[in-house]
């Protein structure tokens, strides 16, 4: 592939290739942008069949990162890392530790974190080596951030209802939840709470048993969930479930969840507008993880504060949504406006100088 | 070939593709090997054709540079920068200084100064954005034009491939064929003329020869016909690639020893010349006086310093041809090992544990 070409395109900043002979090491580390602050975004492992795959995947990750970021109003920019390699065979403490020492070299412009095909155990390992990774074991680290993620997502969906109904409450309404696992169990408890009705699906049976149990919700199969009738509908497992296989069979008013790239193509987006199905844009509702880690580099670590700040992103999905129906843009557009927004506008205040 | 294929093959630990939106700046930054300290090379600047051969010519002048400071004995690592673009016209202010903001985002990890296609001018916009420069104008607080201290060590080495031959290392009517008058080469026919060798020059730019000629008693010869000449010594100091299939047969020479960068057109071409009995200066140890002069200018520049440190070419030269002869194998081979001993060595130094290791590259 033509790296120059689609890091220009893109506004890249640096993308860098990590080789450790020794531990047998491929990493790659891309920085979309540090307009706001030092690039954060999460470390996956994979066993990419073809380098150019990692490279692609790397790099459209870190971009969705600073718009992630961006958006969710914190100072920090866009990053991702990938490692090429198994998890469950390559995995070990010389690599990691390889990768560790390559993030420290980048002198914190690049703070990691788990993501899939790693996790808080090799954070810990990383963090031997340095002094930029997030997310660890030890006391006084963010923790499980899902919680925070589920908080955001339920507050987002709040947002979304008062735009389209004029009222916030969700009482009474009917709710589909596509995945019972680390965001959507803990969803579920807030809708519950506040009086929502739900249908719930998972691939393993056991969680969404344990989601209707516990909150009345009623069971549907895993490929039939996204066509439920119901008000809103809730991605919370994969990726790409928003296509044009399922949009025509959704019979919901709004759809707002916790997964991430829920559109398999910006087209879908389109398509749902075209509905008149409202979308939340997955990056502005999901981003109480990333708020939830990035309060660790506030000092010490407050989950309250997290929480807190996870809940403006109800106020984010207000702004979103209100900057589509002014504009007449689908609502995925606008969010990437206001990312933009935010960067360009926070950016020119570097242009003030300031003495030493 | 692929990216991290290439670079398991040679054992390079970083590549750092750095792009900046108003310059429309494209660069690598490829760092092979800091086992000795952090990564120092020159940023080229080339319109290559491909993004493919930007990859390929950053990685191969990396490597070289890994070679070059271990066999001059410099505590830094082989790195280099290529960026991507016409020297002619895509200059300016905004380039070099996005170009010394990502320098200096690797916090010292690389250091750079000037190389083929950019000046130690440019550096002096970049120098605003990075403290990780070297070879900057003197009036800029660095070390100068670092060809005199090349071409000194150029000399060096020719003076110890005739003690290799003779036994004596005087070049008193002793004959040397200089390929290429630029800055190195034509000093060095100050040298080799003050000790009172006889020597045949040539360059592609006649203006270049009428320098040399007005200044030193010189034979000339046209470009092409400096294979043939007969001498003790030929010593390339323009162009890399020029010990290949066609010129080695023709050579008249004795030894080779010159300051031009990658002078086999590949290692087997070495092979060759140690077959036909000719003796070869390997050019990463012959011609590292620019990168010893550069590196002397950590903590503050010495220039009498760089230049014993130059003068150790001989020395150095001395023991490769040793373990040549030693160990039966041709001398670029010898000097490849020598490279390789010192990165062993000095990487089994790090696992003693000191509480706070004391940097090399420290102003």
């Amino acid at each position: 592939m033509e790296i120059f070409a689609h890091m220009t395109r893109y506004g890249f900043e640096q993308l860098v290739v990590c080789h450790d002979r020794v531990s047998g090491l491929r990493a790659l580390i891309a920085i979309h942008s540090t307009t706001l602050g030092p690039a954060l975004g999460g470390c996956r492992m994979y066993p990419y069949a073809d380098e150019d795959d990692a490279i692609m995947d790397v790099l459209r990750l870190a971009r969705g990162m600073t718009y992630k970021n961006a958006a969710a109003g914190l100072d920090i920019g866009g990053g991702k890392a990938v490692i090429i390699g198994d998890p469950r065979r390559d995995k070990n403490e010389l690599l990691l530790r390889a990768f560790g020492r390559f993030i420290q070299t980048l002198g914190g412009r690049y703070y990691t974190a788990e993501d899939s095909g790693t996790s808080v155990e090799d954070m810990d390992v990383i963090g031997r080596e340095t002094d930029y990774v997030l997310g660890l074991s030890a006391s006084g680290s963010s923790g499980d951030p899902s919680p925070v993620t589920a908080l955001g997502v339920w507050r987002g969906m709040k947002a979304a209802a008062a735009m389209r109904w004029g009222d916030e409450s969700l009482k009474g309404r009917v709710i589909a939840i596509q995945g019972a696992g680390h965001v959507g169990y803990p969803l579920a408890r807030h809708l519950a709470d506040e009086g929502a009705q739900l249908v719930v699906a998972d691939v393993a049976a056991e969680r969404a048993e344990r989601v209707a149990r516990e909150f009345g919700a009623q069971v549907a199969a895993p490929d039939a969930i996204h066509a439920v009738r119901c008000d809103i509908l809730s991605p919370n497992a994969l990726g790409a479930t928003l296509s044009s296989r399922t949009i025509p069979a959704l019979k919901c008013a709004i759809v707002a969840g916790g997964a991430n790239n829920q559109l398999a193509t910006e087209s879908d987006g389109d398509e749902l507008e075209r509905r008149g199905i409202l979308y939340v844009p997955d990056y502005i509702i999901n981003a109480g993880g990333v708020i939830n880690v990035a309060d660790e580099l506030e000092g010490a670590y407050n989950r309250d504060r997290a929480l807190k700040r996870a809940g403006t992103i109800q106020d984010n999905v207000r702004r979103v949504l209100e900057l589509a129906a002014s504009e007449g843009i689908p609502t995925y557009q606008a969010a990437d406006r206001m990312a933009e927004g935010r960067m360009s506008a926070i950016g020119r205040l570097h242009h003030i100088y300031l003495p030493a | 070939m692929r990216i991290f294929e290439r670079m398991a093959k040679t054992g390079h630990e970083q590549l750092i593709f750095c792009c900046q939106g108003q310059s429309g700046l494209r660069m690598v930054i490829g760092i092979h090997d800091t086992t000795m300290g952090p990564a120092i090379g020159g940023t080229r600047m080339y319109p290559y054709a491909t993004e493919d051969e930007v990859i390929e010519d950053v990685l191969r002048l990396s490597h070289g540079m890994t070679c070059k400071s271990a066999a001059s004995g410099s505590d830094f690592g082989g790195g280099k920068a290529v960026v991507w673009g016409d020297p002619d016209t895509g200059k300016d202010e905004v380039l070099f200084r996005a170009l010394g903001r990502h320098v200096e985002s690797l916090q010292g990890r690389f250091i750079t100064g000037t190389d083929v296609g950019t000046t130690a001018q440019d550096f002096v916009w970049a120098a605003r954005e990075t403290r990780f420069l070297v070879a900057l104008p003197e009036e800029h607080g660095g070390s100068g034009d670092s060809s005199i201290t090349t071409a000194f060590g150029v000399w060096k080495g020719i003076k110890a491939c005739i003690q290799e031959l003779t036994g004596h290392p005087g070049l008193g009517d002793r004959t040397v064929a200089v390929q290429g008058l630029g800055k190195v080469g034509a000093k060095l026919v100050g040298y080799l003329c003050q000790e009172g060798a006889r020597v045949t020059v040539t360059d592609t730019d006649p203006e270049r020869v009428r320098k040399v000629v007005a200044e030193h008693t010189v034979e000339v010869c046209q470009a092409e016909a400096i294979y043939d000449v007969p001498c003790d010594v030929f010593s390339p100091c323009a162009l890399g690639g020029i010990l290949n299939d066609e010129t080695i047969p023709r050579l008249r020479c004795r030894a080779v020893s010159g300051g031009a960068n990658n002078q086999l057109a590949e290692d087997r071409h070495g092979d060759l010349l140690y077959k036909m009995g000719i003796l070869y200066a390997p050019d990463f140890v012959v011609n590292a006086g620019g990168l010893i002069q550069v590196s002397e200018e950590f903590p503050e520049f010495r220039r009498e310093r760089a230049l014993a440190r130059t003068a150790a070419i001989y020395d150095r030269l001395l023991s490769i041809f040793a373990i040549s002869r030693d160990e039966g194998i041709p001398t670029h081979r010898a000097a490849d090992l020598t490279v390789q001993r010192r990165l062993a060595a000095l990487a089994g130094l790090g696992r003693i544990h000191v509480p706070s290791p004391k940097g090399s590259a420290t102003r």
